[in-house]
């Protein structure tokens, strides 16, 4: 756990170095990233209800060239699912925004990140002495994000506020012996705060 | 009176320690009572006790042989509640369910409402022969044997997915066929033997097709004759809520801890057709076997087309419903189930002349650390009811 921060340090740190360029920039680096999310056990697109699981994330994200059309953003976000059991994902996307028109843009996101998943229930485990509750505590597991969302982004020297909305599909590993990768997905509906240098 | 009811009660004491200890009166196959003193009874009570001390929450075992009935529960059947697994505690049988499904569909063929060999497009509804490729080269023998080739429907993930994230969806035959839907075949149909649950959901649509509704007529051919009256079959989530099942429980992250997953279970259990969804007891699932190899549900020649086995690796495997192999050098008949949160045999010996059914409340269809174990001495088992 420690490395994974130390890197994601690693890979903040060299990104704003580069990122410090004058130019014509239309990106102010670190907005807060605030979002609202729904979780599911599902393939992509085949979600049987949409507005389920709530989470929420918190995040930031450091342009890669001073523009907003390439940044690389981290992401912690934390949701609950009664039936496959809750989660705190910490993830790193590469996100790419194409313009639509005017400041509207589309977003495609590709990523890693690391998910603690829990439990939908209490579980028990074998013991000499008997079975013994261990809790809802489950499983540490490498997932790959992907995404594909749409916003809007209207720079400003001032405090601006940018919306987005965006659908990410997870694969997570090693879920089990049987079952090696397991899909998820997340709606996320949120917004980025720049705020006034 | 005080006298009486004392003497009585002295008399019907002594004569059934007399009983108990010489064992004649229970010796008899044909007879329902238990022998308390089955003579393999105090090993097997002892590895049962083993299964339970090494990962398995709860297991109940049937035994029929020449030495009588013997039924036998150890562990717990819910963790939660710390309460013991019984003998009159309910389990799901899982893919077993498909002997009775084949027995159905035998019947029908008995009384030439169907024809074995017939292609199923013969039985099915053109909506549902669509979406199955090739289906007029498949057989009813082809689902009947598992040599269709037609594809897995559970091995399609958007099954599990809804099944684990919306454990409430109400699932129709229709569905599971959806979800192979125009796929192609997974070999050319009769070319080999490879088991798909998908072969008995569409062996009970047809018999939906002839019958009116597989579920009654199973009921009525098997349940109803054999007086099976702790047998259920597509019961509602609510009333298998109500019964007197097991807890389940399932290894989610296969690291060895148990989770439970009852609902999910249930809710399973109670809309597959044909290839699974029949909950009994331990006792009832080795009355109905004993009823199929004794001809008591089928006709002697139906049996022998029973019997007729499809290969794996030039061995017999599989024939109507029916699976055959060897364990310790002994040939067996029966089935085995797996499921989410449990796990079934049901098994014949014939030259020991014993039928058995054991029963797990831990799933079996994914792997855990605990099976590891948990199979070693479930060979113990059988080396010791075949020794």
């Amino acid at each position: 756990m420690k490395s994974v921060f130390i890197l994601v340090l690693c890979v903040l740190f060299a990104l704003t170095s580069r990122s410090q360029s004058p130019g014509n920039d239309n990106h102010r680096n670190f907005p807060l990233i605030i979002s609202i999310e729904f979780h599911s056990l599902s393939m992509p697109f085949k979600n049987k209800k949409l507005f389920s699981n709530i989470g929420i994330g918190i995040g930031t994200e450091v342009s890669h060239n001073g523009n907003r059309n390439w940044v690389q953003q981290f992401k912690v976000s934390w949701y609950g699912n009664r039936n496959v059991g809750g989660g705190l994902l910490v993830h790193s996307q590469a996100v790419w925004r194409p313009d639509i028109v005017s400041d509207a843009f589309g977003e495609l996101k590709l990523g890693a990140g690391y998910l603690f998943a829990k439990r939908p229930k209490d579980s028990y485990k074998p013991t000499d002495k008997g079975w013994k509750n261990v809790g809802k505590k489950g499983k540490g597991m490498f997932v790959l994000p992907a995404g594909i969302g749409f916003g809007y982004d209207n720079f400003d020297q001032k405090t601006y506020i940018s919306p987005y909305a965006n659908y990410q599909f997870i694969i997570a590993t090693k879920y089990n012996k049987s079952i090696p990768i397991v899909p998820f997905t997340l709606l996320e509906v949120g917004t980025r705060i720049h705020f006034e240098d | 009176m005080k006298k009486t009811i004392f003497l009585i009660i002295c008399v019907v004491g002594l004569l059934q320690n007399t009983w108990a200890q010489s064992g004649l009166s229970t010796s008899d196959v044909n007879s329902t009572s238990i022998n308390e003193a089955y003579p393999k009874g105090e090993k097997v009570s002892e590895i049962l006790k083993e299964l339970t001390q090494n990962g398995c929450p709860g297991a109940s075992i049937a035994l029929l042989d020449a030495d009588g009935w013997w039924l036998k529960s150890e562990g717990l059947a819910s963790l939660e509640e710390k309460s013991p697994m019984t003998n009159d505690h309910l389990h799901y049988l899982q893919s077993i369910a498909k002997t009775y499904m084949a027995v159905a569909v035998l019947k029908l063929y008995e009384t030439d409402r169907l024809d074995l060999d017939a292609p199923i497009t013969k039985y099915l509804n053109p909506s549902i022969s669509k979406m199955i490729r090739q289906a007029d080269e498949i057989t009813v023998r082809m689902l009947l044997n598992h040599t269709s080739g037609i594809p897995e429907y559970n091995f399609n993930p958007n099954y599990a997915t809804t099944l684990l994230q919306h454990p409430e969806t109400v699932f129709r035959s229709v569905d599971y066929i959806s979800y192979i839907d125009g796929k192609p075949l997974d070999f050319q149909p009769g070319s080999k033997y490879s088991y798909r649950n998908t072969n008995y959901v569409l062996l009970s649509m047809i018999v939906d097709k002839i019958t009116g509704n597989h579920g009654d007529f199973i009921r009525s051919q098997i349940f109803e004759p054999l007086n099976l009256k702790n047998t259920y079959y597509q019961i509602s989530p609510l009333k298998l809520q109500g019964e007197k099942l097991p807890k389940s429980y399932w290894d989610r992250y296969s690291n060895g801890i148990l989770e439970n997953v009852s609902f999910v279970q249930q809710q399973n259990v109670a809309y597959m057709v044909g290839d699974d969804g029949i909950v009994t007891t331990t006792r009832e699932a080795v009355q109905f076997l004993k009823a199929l190899l004794e001809g008591e549900l089928l006709k002697e020649s139906t049996l022998k087309e029973m019997m007729t086995w499809a290969m794996r690796d030039g061995k017999p495997a599989y024939g109507l419903g029916l699976a055959t192999n060897e364990i310790a050098g002994h040939k067996f008949y029966g089935h085995t189930g797996g499921g989410l949160g449990a796990g079934c045999e049901l098994r014949y010996f014939p030259d020991k002349e014993l039928y058995m059914f054991i029963a797990i409340n831990i799933g079996t269809v994914t792997e855990s650390p605990l099976h590891v174990k948990l199979v070693e001495i479930r060979d113990k088992l059988y080396q010791t009811l075949l020794e």
